[in-house]
């Protein structure tokens, strides 16, 4: 056996190691502390809404809105100017625990405006937020508001899309069954599901009302037929229809708040590896949450169930 | 074209001065001489079937001097001295042999030379064989097609899984068959079929690699600090050729096992009676899957979840012709495809289909003995298309790669200091990626970029004891304009004939990117750099030791750190992409890794094998990943980091009949995300009354999996099938005893508010395996 080698391969080792330790930078991932956690969604044209505040919970703990709740805090939405000084102001207070509300009738949500949340908790946490609310979206047609599940006609809208901001717009479908899910039996409502929803609705572990209503992704307007006189025309999806009968069918723009939110929770879902789930973009500050808001239109469109089902 | 003109200009300029250097030593060396020198050259084959060996180790024992085979299996040595020489030839998994020449001054010797292997020369002992070989390049791995059929695999041999036995390469699970080579991911390693790049190496969705071990005759694992020859990825090069084909006699094997069965035949053709030489060669491999039955059984049994159909298949052929004793040509195909129709729940398809094709001509000839070329038209085409179609929604996405290059290489000795390797490589890429939602293009674009490589290196040997290898290879690619210069080089130093040491440096450059799930690669999707979108780029340092002992020892070891840099991905976060400018739809960021790799060797004696380990890192940091308080974001380890890594492999050969084979493979377990708070929005306006928008609040990949460890063992048996042909009958035990390893684990959100965690996890019990290989 050579002995060289040993002396050499001792020196080789030591370099080597010390040269790993030496060679790569830290990586530095910042514990999370538990943080109030606001929510609100402004919505175009609709009353200044309620404003919810409740604290995050350990991931091993289970979560109950209510004793979440935080209570007693001092909460304000502002409507800013764009200088950013405040123009108006709605204080409110908490009418129930961690719900809070406008004092005074809550004024409609302007579109285009900026608004402002600042709370100021029991302990003296600021959460301070700030929302632009899109501008609204005027609907120029709807066609096939009568149609056969999966029928040759599909609902169809043809609108006039919000101004955009310095994204183009991002919109998405949500459908809401208007059947009576307070009267009718949850057995009632299944025989209403379309069939991929009825396959997969289980009764012994869903809670039916959850398919009550649906939302699309959030696509891009670019994905949708322009027309010559700048509408865009969408055709809404069969698979957005958990339900027969008459369902509401709206079309929403979010903020930047709410699209953030929503692009980045749906990356938890799965957007990246398997086990590798990145924290959600809020704009919150001092906090987390939700302080967002979005425009909307709708219409009810019906559907029938085909004469084969 | 200015850039382009500069290009080329440089890179002459530099192949120019390396010539006119090369030719400056030729000259003083011949002045030097008292004698006109003797060189040697030829090719060495396989002794039973006439395949030219890749790598293959040539030592004229008495000047001290070798050579290594370059990837035709063509050798040459010069300066030889007039005199009478021992010739030795080597390469793993065969005896060497050694050869008595008697040179005169001036005299060119062609001097082809066979080896016998392993198995077949167990009783004819010509040399006591030992593997010293006259050219181990840093960061090099070579794969002997005998171990990755012998090695326990999951169902079917494979080669991908085999490489992940060896030191700094990792697997993302039990179930993927992804190269992660020191710290990259599987895009940033070039794997090429015969000079042809391949753009989705998988089967199964990402269980086994493409390559049928039946038709491969060698496998080069370059795994960083590669040389200027190879470009176009900034990790690693993994360089497969295809058999040529039996040159002596007319062979054939079919092979039946669980998942898949395999056959192939090969042979010479035009044989001349009177010399017994064949003017060429062909070989056809294909492989099957042959699950129906099975499914069918599943089926008939109401087991949920069966697919309506299921296969893969590939087919390789290659052919090769003999024109003259210094020409040769050949033409290597290979085609595979996928196939899944899966019905799910009531009103939900899926019909899933993707595939490659491949096509390379080449030709090479031996202008002199000094002059090697070698000419290469290659053709390449990946295409899936996945079809969704969910309570009458169509989802569909088309995805095409096609690749059509010409590329042409020389290798010229001017003397015997300098081996000079130049080439240029040109084609045209095209990506095609069109997506529709519900009848409607929701996304397409299509991407067309012509590249072209020029290279040029010089590996200069001053003294027996020193090589010193520089290159540089200059890149530019249309789409973006993008033109690069990566220079390359690595230095070797034997402190005595059984040490060496050895350095490298390269900076590497990666015009693509591979949008890839760990889950499912048939949905893989190939993006590239254009406006706005700069290609990737990284530098890579190693060093190493290489140390031979008696009885067949070897240890070696490597060091490395390499950057990342430009990184470019397909932004995770973007829910729709219709419509954004191009640049948009991507994220940037960086990386860095190191390690070091460790591997002891043994290649004589009834046990053989080999055990490495690695201690290595590898983080990378992209925007909105990880971020800390002032909203920046921090590195982070990603999922396929793996502080340790223990491999071990042997072979013991129980008896002339039997052969018993384990491997054991030990991990750090790998990152992931540890939820440590959480909340649930309870008024969206997107979502039903009842339902909640769940968020997790975690400290991204800050926790580790418990640790993964798994044994795998075989028993072989070799023998005759009922007088009919050679049989080998293998039973393999994966997993043997039971370790449940973690896959990852999956939060799911209860209606009670509580968070379930669900353990998914990689091949949980033993899992049995039996293959029957018959060779005629």
């Amino acid at each position: 056996m050579h002995t060289a080698p040993l002396h050499w391969l001792a020196i080789a080792c030591i370099c080597l190691s010390l040269g790993i330790g030496l060679g790569g930078c830290d990586t530095v991932a910042t514990d999370p502390e538990s943080e109030v956690v606001v929510e609100a969604y402004l919505i175009a044209e609709e009353p200044l809404p309620p404003v919810r505040l409740m604290q995050s919970v350990a991931a091993t703990d289970r979560f109950d809105p209510e004793e979440a709740a935080v209570r007693g805090a001092n909460v304000v939405i502002q409507q800013l100017a764009s200088d950013g000084t405040a123009t108006a102001t709605y204080p409110y207070e908490e009418t129930t625990p961690g719900l809070y509300r406008s004092v005074d009738d809550p004024p409609p949500v302007i579109p285009r405006a900026r608004y402002r949340l600042d709370v100021t908790t029991t302990d003296d946490q600021q959460v301070r937020a700030e929302t632009t609310v899109p501008d609204t979206i005027e609907v120029i047609r709807i066609e096939n508001t009568d149609v056969v599940y999966q029928g040759p006609e599909q609902p169809q809208f043809t609108i006039r899309p919000t101004q955009a901001t310095e994204r183009q717009n991002v919109y998405a479908f949500s459908i809401t069954s208007l059947l009576d899910f307070d009267q009718r039996s949850d057995d009632e409502l299944a025989q209403e599901l379309t069939p991929f929803y009825a396959d997969v609705y289980d009764p012994d572990e869903d809670n039916i009302a959850e398919f009550r209503r649906g939302a699309s992704p959030l696509i891009n307007e670019r994905t949708f037929t322009r027309n010559d006189d700048g509408t865009i025309t969408l055709d809404v999806p069969w698979i957005g229809f958990a339900f027969y009968g008459q369902n509401d069918v709206a079309i929403n723009a979010p903020d930047e708040n709410y699209y953030d939110l929503v692009r980045t929770q749906d990356a938890q879902q799965g957007g990246l590896s398997p086990g590798e789930i990145p924290n959600v973009i809020d704009r919150i500050e001092g906090g987390t949450g939700i302080f967002g808001s979005l425009s909307r239109t709708s219409a009810t469109i019906t559907v029938e169930r085909p004469p084969e089902l | 074209m200015r850039l382009l003109s500069s290009l080329l200009l440089y890179t002459c300029v530099l192949a120019g001065v390396l010539l006119i250097l090369a030719a400056g030593a030729a000259g003083a060396h011949a002045q030097a001489s008292e004698a006109p020198s003797a060189a040697l050259n030829g090719y060495v084959r396989d002794a039973t079937t006439g395949e030219t060996l890749l790598g293959a180790n040539v030592l004229v024992r008495e000047a001290e001097r070798g050579a290594a085979t370059n990837n035709a299996g063509y050798y040459t040595i010069g300066n030889l001295a007039p005199g009478t020489y021992t010739v030795r030839a080597s390469y793993i998994g065969y005896r060497s042999t050694e050869e008595t020449v008697t040179l005169e001054a001036g005299e060119e010797r062609r001097l082809d030379l066979e080896l016998l292997p392993d198995d077949v020369a167990l009783d004819q002992v010509i040399v006591e064989g030992d593997t010293e070989e006259a050219d181990r390049t840093i960061g090099v791995e070579r794969l002997s097609t005998d171990l990755i059929r012998e090695l326990p695999a999951v169902l079917e041999p494979d080669v991908f899984r085999s490489l992940q036995y060896l030191p700094g390469i990792k697997a993302a699970s039990d179930f993927s068959s992804g190269l992660y080579i020191r710290g990259g991911s599987p895009d940033q390693t070039l794997i090429l079929l015969d000079q042809t790049t391949v753009y989705n190496p998988s089967h199964f969705f990402g269980f086994f690699s493409t390559f049928n071990p039946d038709a491969i005759k060698d496998v080069q694992l370059y795994k960083g600090a590669f040389p200027a020859e190879y470009g176009g990825r900034i990790g690693s090069v993994v360089d497969i050729y295809n058999k040529d084909g039996n040159r002596r006699e007319t062979r054939g094997g079919l092979s039946v096992g669980l998942l898949a069965s395999r056959a192939y035949v090969e042979g010479p053709y035009g044989v001349d009676e009177e010399t017994d030489s064949a003017a060429g060669s062909y070989m056809v491999a294909v492989r099957r899957s042959t699950l129906e039955p099975l499914l069918a059984v599943l089926r008939g049994a109401d087991v949920e979840g069966i697919p309506d159909r299921f296969y893969f298949y590939d087919i390789n052929a290659k052919i090769n012709y003999t024109l003259t004793d210094d020409d040769r040509l050949s033409l290597s195909v290979y085609g595979g495809q996928d196939q899944l129709d899966l019905e799910f729940l009531d009103d939900g398809q899926f019909d899933i289909s993707y595939g490659n094709r491949t096509a390379s001509a080449n030709w090479t000839r031996l202008v002199s003995s000094r002059l090697f070329t070698s000419v290469t038209g290659t053709a390449s085409r990946y295409r899936s298309t996945p079809v969704a179609n969910i309570a009458g929604t169509q989802f569909t996405q088309s995805n095409e790669v096609t690749d059509v290059s010409l590329k042409a290489d020389f290798e010229y000795t001017p003397t015997p200091e300098h081996e000079i390797k130049a080439g240029l490589w040109g084609g045209a890429l095209s990506f095609d990626l069109r997506n529709t939602f519900d009848g409607i293009e929701s996304f397409q674009r299509n991407i067309e970029s012509g590249y072209l490589a020029l290279f040029v290196q010089d590996t200069y040997r001053p003294t027996d004891a020193w090589r010193i290898r520089g290159g540089l290879r200059g890149t530019y690619f249309d789409q973006g304009n993008f033109w690069r210069l990566e220079p390359r080089l690595s230095v070797a130093y034997d402190l005595n004939p059984s040490l060496r040491l050895q350095a490298a440096y390269g900076r590497y450059y990666q015009f693509l990117t591979l949008e890839s799930s760990e889950l499912f690669t048939g949905f893989d999707s190939w993006l590239m750099t254009d406006d706005g979108v700069p290609p990737a780029f990284g530098d890579q340092w190693a060093v190493g030791v290489q140390t031979q002992w008696d009885g067949g020892w070897e240890v070696e070891s490597e060091a490395y750190i390499r950057t990342m840099r430009d990184l470019f991905e397909q932004d995770p976060f973007l829910p729709d992409l219709s419509g954004l400018p191009y640049n948009e739809t991507f994220r940037f960021g960086r990386g860095i890794a190191y390690g070091n790799e460790w591997i002891i060797r043994r290649n004589e004696g009834p046990v053989t094998g080999f055990v490495a380990y690695t201690l290595s890192r590898t983080e990378r940091q992209f925007p909105d990943v990880n971020v800390n308080p002032q909203g920046q974001p921090n590195f982070y380890v990603p999922k396929f980091d793996r502080t340790h890594d223990l491999d071990v492999v042997l072979n013991y050969n129980l008896s002339d009949r039997w052969r018993a084979t384990a491997t054991f493979n030990y991990a750090t377990g790998q990152p992931y995300t540890n939820p440590q708070f959480r909340y649930s929005l309870q008024d969206d306006p997107l979502q039903s009354d009842v339902s909640t928008r769940d968020v997790l609040v975690s400290p991204f990949n800050n926790d580790r999996l418990p640790a993964y460890h798994r044994l795998d063992l075989g028993v072989q048996r070799t023998g005759r099938f009922f007088g009919l042909a050679d049989m080998e009958l293998q039973f393999q035990l994966i997993n043997a005893y039971g370790r449940e390893n973690i896959w990852f684990y999956l939060f799911e959100f209860e209606d009670d508010g509580s968070v379930t965690r669900n353990t998914i996890p990689q091949i949980p019990v033993p899992l049995p395996n039996v293959a029957l290989t018959l060779t005629f």
